[in-house]
């Protein structure tokens, strides 16, 4: 049963399906520009028109991550700044459920992102099998044949959606804790900049499975973080770097949502 | 240039913790409590705003909230919304206690807490159609009820960045009367409205009282308002309660308004023979105190012998504006 707050949501979204629709056109967009500087225009460059698609996913997800970061680091605190957040919790209605039903609602915009983001790869992939040089006995114009190559992508996707949603309840932290928008805003993004600065400070190789935004890098195979500048590696099998995929963003994503669960039962909201 | 109303007096005063509240209420109203707010504290940080605050509104009162600016109105308003929270003390509505995160409570209560704030992307129907989201139960029909009610009806469709200020109050209101609460708190309801606005406002609050038992606690600086409006009142100063009764109850205990021709002769005259009157400059030419009518000829008597004219003498219930200066004075504004 959805909830009073989820309903609301829902509603507000619906009447922000020209955004969405925007949203998506500018995905269109930029991954077509992207792919055209970047595309493989051979099988033996990146493999196949699979790879493609696993290129074509993993190359939005920057935009997305930094998106979707900005979105929801702005979300609450932009309501409360201006004094709606009060008006709607002066309702019967929990501190608790008001904040899960805007992860809620967001989640539903990543996801339908997600399915763009898929769809504009897949379009492309076929365009790219049938105009271009790319050749695969694993796309079938726009229907995949079971292959552990689809089922890959499929996983790719997965790991992407939980990395994006973590980094979303990152913003929706900042964003119960710091009631200026644009300041959230800034945080979110700076701790973002910072925390990618690490990584390449450290030389973090992309396969790390704890980088804030796993599923950027998560396709490519564990055991290139024996690059590991200090002089050690790590080792590890395959089923548990799935596993630690899965766990980590969840982690990652459920700590956040806790810590903002937290802070918003907390928070004086009062301009 | 003379003092400042109850200027004079002000650094005198003791803490407002030491001083006793005028809290007057009849036995048969104990078992009407609408609203309950009990030993209520809040600090923020070093400001205290409130201090042991306490206050009961009954079941269908039209109850007046007063205070000067920063007296602690609207934290305790904040806390009775569950936007804010309390220190310690209690607040309750119907008897079941808000401060537990009960909500339930909540569905009986309409609030406009401060100035209101809508979605400016969506129609004043669509953000009211939020809130009846949140409250859950509403109908579109209920929605378009309340719309009307307060003449907004044409301009439902339109969205709320284009409202004008006097519009967006309106919408304000509005979102609190959704759904007919049984009670409905309104901080400064009449804000950006103009004096038709006013009287709208004041007749539907009249009406719901009347005729569907609504209780109103209403907080606002417009005094002759809340006057010609208010069954209560509760005045508040420094985080503390300190009165509560109606207009009659608190104004008619031997209050004196003399108008002479030298307030500040007339005022030394009258503090070194009735010292415990509490005198005080009401204007440039009237002096308010609190006396027995029996010692009102000693008064004039005092007056005139000491070469001071006297040109009227009034005794009776105070008016709210009067009640409202001596109780808690004019915070240093002139």
């Amino acid at each position: 049963m959805k909830s009073r707050p989820f309903r609301m949501e829902l509603f507000k979204l619906g009447k922000k399906r020209a955004a969405i629709l925007f949203g998506v056109v500018l995905l269109v967009l930029c991954k077509a520009a992207l792919l055209a500087v970047h595309a493989p225009m051979s099988p033996d460059e990146k493999g196949s028109a699979f790879a493609y698609l696993a290129q074509s996913a993993s190359m939005t997800m920057v935009l997305w991550w930094f998106l979707l970061l900005c979105l929801s680091a702005a979300s609450i605190s932009n309501e409360r700044s201006r004094g709606i957040l009060r008006m709607h919790l002066s309702r019967p209605v929990g501190r608790g459920a008001f904040l899960f039903a805007r992860v809620g609602a967001l989640l539903v915009v990543l996801f339908v992102l997600l399915l763009a983001d898929a769809a504009v790869g897949v379009t492309l992939a076929a365009i790219s099998r049938t105009f271009g040089d790319v050749a695969d006995p694993a796309l079938q114009g726009p229907q995949f044949a079971a292959t552990s190559m689809a089922l890959g992508v499929v996983r790719c996707y997965l790991f992407t959606f939980l990395g994006l949603a973590a980094a979303l309840a990152m913003g929706l932290l900042f964003s119960v804790l710091i009631a200026n928008p644009v300041t959230a805003i800034a945080w979110a993004a700076g701790t973002g900049l910072i925390l990618e600065g690490v990584r390449r400070v450290f030389e973090i190789p992309m396969g790390a499975y704890v980088h804030y935004m796993p599923t950027q890098y998560i396709f490519i195979h564990f055991d290139q973080i024996k690059s590991l500048a200090y002089g050690f590696s790590i080792s590890v099998p395959g089923s548990s770097y799935v596993l630690l995929s899965v766990l980590v963003p969840t982690a990652y994503f459920l700590t956040f949502i806790f810590l903002a669960y937290k802070a918003l039962q907390r928070a004086d909201i009062a301009e | 240039m003379p003092d400042a109303p109850g200027g004079s007096n002000a650094p005198e005063d003791p803490p407002r913790d030491d001083r006793e509240a005028i809290v007057l209420r009849s036995s048969s109203e104990a078992d009407r409590e609408a609203i309950v707010l009990r030993s209520l504290c809040r600090n923020f940080g070093e400001t205290v705003a409130l201090r042991n605050f306490e206050m009961t509104v009954f079941r269908g009162d039209i109850h007046g909230f007063l205070g000067r600016n920063g007296a602690g109105k609207t934290t305790a308003i904040r806390i009775l919304a569950g936007l804010i929270r309390a220190d310690s003390g209690g607040a309750e509505i119907f008897g079941r206690n808000v401060l537990s995160g009960d909500q339930a409570v909540r569905r009986k209560a309409g609030f406009l807490v401060e100035s209101p704030s809508f979605f400016a992307h969506l129609s004043g129907r669509d953000n009211l159609w939020c809130h009846a989201l949140l409250m859950g139960g509403i109908s579109r029909s209920q929605v378009d009820e309340s719309l009307d009610l307060f003449g907004l009806r044409a301009a439902a469709d339109r969205k709320v960045g284009g409202y004008s200020l006097g519009m967006r109050q309106r919408l304000g209101l509005a979102q609190a009367f959704l759904g007919d609460p049984e009670i409905i708190v309104l901080d400064e309801p009449a804000i950006g409205l103009d004096p038709g606005g006013v009287i709208a406002i004041r007749e539907i609050i009249q009406q719901y009282s009347s005729e569907k038992g609504t209780t109103f606690l209403i907080s606002s600086h417009t005094l002759g308002e809340m006057e010609r409006l208010c069954s209560r009142l509760s005045i508040i100063d420094e985080g503390s309660l300190v009165a509560e009764g109606s207009l009659r109850e608190l104004g008619a205990s031997g209050r004196v308004t003399v108008r002479v021709d030298d307030v500040s002769k007339g005022l030394a005259l009258i503090e070194e023979r009735f010292a415990q009157a509490e005198p005080r400059q009401r204007d440039t030419n009237r002096i308010v105190l609190t006396v027995d009518d029996k010692d009102v000829p000693d008064l004039v008597r005092l007056l005139v012998n000491g070469g001071i004219g006297v040109h009227e003498v009034s005794t009776g219930p105070a008016m709210l504006e009067d009640l409202f200066l001596d109780l808690v004075g004019s915070g240093g504004v002139s």
